[in-house]
This record gives C-alpha cells, sequence and structure tokens, in this order.
C-alpha cells in the first residue's frame, strides 16, 4: 500500500473490472439504506417497481429511476424545510449547507451527519493529493464561508492531510491577496473567476504574483477552471499551475479532479461515485467520446441519499487510459462542458457561455465580460458582448479589437452577428463564487 | 476461523484487519450510552476516523445512523 501519488492506492489503480464490481457491491448497499429509510425511495421504487435485490450486475442500476432536481425541489416545498429525501431527522445532523442560489431558484437544503462530513472533507483528500497537495503546503481558501458549501470540505481536507489551513473568509480581495503572499500561501483555493480577480488585485498593489511562493491553483465552482484559454491565463497570472475540480452540494463535495499530470481534463472518483453519462432527451446511456449529461450515485451521504441525480452538466466521458497518472479512474475531458440549460437560442444558433468565455480569453486586453439577450421590436433576437478592458488599455486600440472580437464570434457561432460594446471601468459585476455573466432579457427564445 | 474479505472478495492483508478490528472496537464504544459525553463524542470522532479507511479499502460499507454519526 505505499506509494505517493495516489491518496487511495489501492482503489485508485484497480481495473475498470474491479471498479465496477466494488460498484456494484456498495450501490447493493446504498440502495438497500435508501429504501428501509428514505420516504422519497421508498415510494419512487416501489413506484418503478425496484428492489435492491434486483441489483445483480452494475448495468441493473438503470432499474433505478433518475431523480430531478425538480422532485426534489418539490419534495422540500411539500415537507419543508427538507423534503421527504432525508434518511435521517435533522437532530441526527451536525451541518445543514444549501445551493448557491446563483441560478435565482430556491436553493436546495442538505443535512449531514458527522461520517458524512468527513466523507465530504476525504473526497477532497483525493482531489488535493492528486494534484500535488502534501502536507508541507499552506493552503489558502479564498472563500467566503457560509452556508453554501463551497470550499468547506477543502477547508477540512487540508487540515486532515497534514497541510496548514489557512481560511481566507471575511475578507476583502486587497487582503485576501497580501496574506497570499505575505504569509507565504504556496496553495490557493478559488473560484476560476475569482482567481482572476485576485490577479488583477495583485497587479493593481504591485505585488509581484508569479515570484511569490504559490506553485498551485485548486479550481472549483465554475466550468472556466477547464477552458483551456482561461486556465492558461490564470496560470500565466499566477506563474502557477492550476487544477481544475467540480462537486455539487446535492452530493456535498467534489466528484472529480484534475490530477498533476494535468490530462485536459478530470479524474471521476469512481470508488466512492458512480457517474453515467445519458442522453438528455431518452435518458439511455452513450458511449465513450459522446457527449451527454452526468447522472450521479454517491455512495458517501448516508443523511441525503442520492442515486441516479440527473444534474444537467454535460460532459464527454473518456478512458482512464487518456491519463498517464495509472489511475483506473475514468476521465470527463474539459471537465464539467456546460449545463443543459446554459445553451441559448439566438436567431436559430445554438450559442453556449463557455465557448463564449474562451473566445474572450484569448483578449488579454478584456477584463470583464457580460452576454446580454435581448428581444428587439418583439420579434428580433439579438446578442451583445459587452466588455470592460483593462485599466489604462489605450482608447485608441478598441476600434480594431471590436472588429477581431466580432469576426471571432461570429466565426464561431455559424455566422451569428454578435454587437459588441464596451462597458465602463467597473461597470460590469465582478463575482467571488459562480459567476453569472449571461443575462438574458427575452421570455422564450424565437424558435424554441 | 473464516477468512474475511474485502468488498472485491479478496483476503484482508494484516493492516486491514488491524483497522478493521479497531473499527468495530471504536463502534462498539461509540454505541455504550451509559458513558459521559467526553468520552462517547470522542469515540464517535475515531469511529468516523476509522469509517473513513474502512470504505476507502473496501472492507466495508454500511451508514452509521444508529450511532450518531
Amino acid at each position: 500500500m505505499g506509494g505517493t501519488e495516489y491518496w487511495n492506492p489501492k482503489t485508485e489503480a484497480l481495473s475498470r473490472d474491479d471498479l465496477d464490481a466494488l460498484q456494484l457491491a456498495k450501490l447493493r448497499r446504498l440502495a438497500e439504506w435508501a429504501g428501509a429509510r428514505s420516504p422519497y425511495y421508498r415510494k419512487a421504487f416501489a413506484a418503478a417497481g425496484f428492489s435492491p435485490d434486483r441489483l445483480h450486475r452494475l448495468a441493473d442500476l438503470r432499474r433505478i429511476p433518475m431523480l430531478t432536481r425538480e422532485e426534489w425541489m418539490a419534495s422540500q416545498a411539500e415537507e419543508p424545510p427538507f423534503g421527504r429525501l432525508p434518511a435521517i431527522s435533522s437532530t441526527q445532523a451536525i451541518r445543514l449547507h444549501t445551493t448557491s442560489g446563483t441560478s435565482g431558484r430556491e436553493p436546495l437544503r442538505t443535512l449531514d451527519t458527522a461520517k458524512d462530513w468527513s466523507w465530504i472533507a476525504e473526497m477532497w483528500c483525493y482531489g488535493l493529493w492528486g494534484f500535488g497537495v502534501r502536507p508541507h503546503d499552506v493552503g489558502y481558501v479564498a472563500f467566503g464561508y457560509g452556508t453554501f458549501i463551497g470550499f468547506w470540505g477543502l477547508h477540512y481536507a487540508l487540515e486532515k492531510l497534514g497541510a496548514l489551513n489557512v481560511p481566507g473568509g471575511a475578507q476583502t480581495t486587497e487582503n485576501r491577496i497580501r496574506q497570499i503572499v505575505d504569509w507565504g500561501a504556496t496553495v490557493v483555493a478559488s473560484t476560476p473567476t475569482y482567481a482572476l480577480r485576485l490577479a488583477q488585485e495583485a497587479q493593481a498593489l504591485g505585488l509581484d504574483l508569479p515570484g511569490s511562493q504559490v506553485k498551485r491553483l485548486v479550481l472549483s465552482g465554475e466550468p472556466a477552471g477547464s477552458i483551456p484559454q482561461t486556465k492558461a491565463l490564470i496560470e500565466r497570472q499566477w506563474g502557477a499551475k492550476a487544477g481544475d475540480t467540480a462537486g455539487m452540494t446535492e452530493i456535498g463535495t467534489i466528484m472529480m479532479f484534475e490530477c498533476d499530470h494535468q490530462p485536459g481534463g478530470a479524474h471521476i472518483i469512481e470508488d466512492q461515485v458512480i457517474e453515467e453519462v445519458v442522453d438528455p432527451d431518452t435518458g439511455e446511456p452513450v458511449g465513450y467520446g459522446e457527449q451527454g449529461e452526468r447522472v450521479v450515485t454517491s455512495f458517501g451521504r448516508g443523511s441525503v441519499p442520492l442515486l441516479r441525480y440527473r444534474t444537467a452538466d454535460l460532459v464527454v466521458k473518456v478512458p482512464s487510459s487518456t491519463c498517464t497518472c495509472g489511475r483506473g479512474f475514468d476521465i470527463y475531458a474539459g471537465g464539467i462542458l456546460g449545463r443543459i440549460d446554459d445553451m441559448k437560442l439566438v436567431r436559430g444558433t445554438n450559442v453556449y457561455p463557455r465557448a463564449v468565455e474562451a473566445i474572450v480569453r484569448d483578449y488579454p486586453a478584456i477584463d470583464e465580460f457580460q452576454i446580454r439577450l435581448t428581444r428587439e421590436e418583439g420579434i428580433r433576437d439579438e446578442i451583445t458582448l459587452r466588455v470592460e478592458l483593462v485599466p489604462g488599455t489605450s482608447d485608441g486600440t478598441w476600434g480594431e479589437l471590436a472588429d477581431r472580437l466580432r469576426r471571432d464570434l461570429a466565426a464561431a457561432h455559424e455566422g451569428l452577428r454578435f454587437t459588441v460594446e464596451r462597458a465602463a471601468e467597473g461597470e460590469l459585476p465582478r463575482f467571488e463564487l459562480k459567476a453569472r455573466r449571461t443575462v438574458d432579457l427575452r421570455e422564450t427564445p424565437i424558435g424554441s | 476461523m473464516t477468512v474475511e474479505t474485502d468488498l472485491l472478495g479478496r483476503k484482508l492483508d494484516a493492516t486491514e484487519i488491524e483497522v478493521l478490528q479497531l473499527y468495530r472496537r471504536a463502534k462498539s464504544l461509540a454505541g455504550r450510552t451509559e458513558l459521559p459525553p467526553c468520552v462517547r463524542a470522542n469515540a464517535r470522532v475515531a469511529m468516523v476516523g476509522l469509517w473513513n479507511i474502512v470504505n476507502d479499502l473496501a472492507l466495508d460499507h454500511e451508514q452509521l445512523t444508529d450511532l450518531d454519526a
């Protein structure tokens, strides 16, 4: 059981067949637990004619009905505050967390027992260790601690693996970047958007970030951590390696991480979760290399069991052999590619905010941006990219930059005409958690 | 004597046997309601830590809600 590259050498290097066998063994126990203890699953299993003793092989997982966020929300509304999913009472829990609320919807509420909470940190340990974080590191958590689960699990994982943990909550951006530099942080955890914001602040303060002790940035909370252009920009501005992770409040932690080999995607922690990729319309599985929707089953959180939860995240799964690290864990190529509901239809053309961001990040003079969708005269959809330039950028460069940007955007979107507007310095919103850069002022896209 | 195996059906090595024994003892201690709060609470912390090893090494997989964890 030696070796230092893996947090858990026993399972991280398992073969596909062994991982499948392990997942089946855990799945049987989870399904029995959920069916026996969660009022929601008891009813859902009965309605679907499913019982855990029907799980003979891993493919039998598909006998379990899928769960949607809408169903969870409806359950929460019917029986507030936690709905019928929990397998425990709130008196047995030690933590209460919520989704971020950035979508504008009512947040989901989750409960965790002491065991669940410890598992949540354990999952982050797989990711931190896999990305090269070690006990000698100084980890700075640039996160506003609150009910949103965010980096809470990472906070405890740093302590668990023996690193020095600096909780950077309740700070201004200026204070945070000064602490990162002055206290010799070697690892910084933040959203990709906030990593850029911190770098910008360092520049304004005259701090030499690439010359600092920071060696690794652990990114989470937004797909941008795997957008090559955004990641390259972050790595350039910090002079450090950036690694993507992704998780969700619904499982309480991360389910994938980018290892130190940086294979252009993130490994799924397959001894602790099952990640299916399905056609969003039919719910049928899609193969390696095909884009589909993530459906997650998580073994670790017993308080609110999660079986076959439809995430609305778009991903492409590729085999573990795509990476040279030797893990048996399959990979989501390019991380989370977006969300099903992110896609915007404009005059018959699909527009993905991630694709727009990838173009924008190739322009070093652009500091911040926003995508605005409007309907003119009630019939014609328009898309406008509003951009804020880096302070001090010469006004003379604007005309040429806007023309080039317009051409690049059109070329990537079947000739779709984007209006490109310059916003005043400081006019566009900045974000610490999940960025919301798309503002859709239409009611229903024409043609949808 | 029954030979114990992990969730993959593999025979446990000496470390795994030791971990499993410690875990079971911690569970037993954490479940004793007559013990003072300082003993129960810290036994629960130890049990939860051991649960992670047991789960990670695929020695067993169970929920601990009935032991308040």
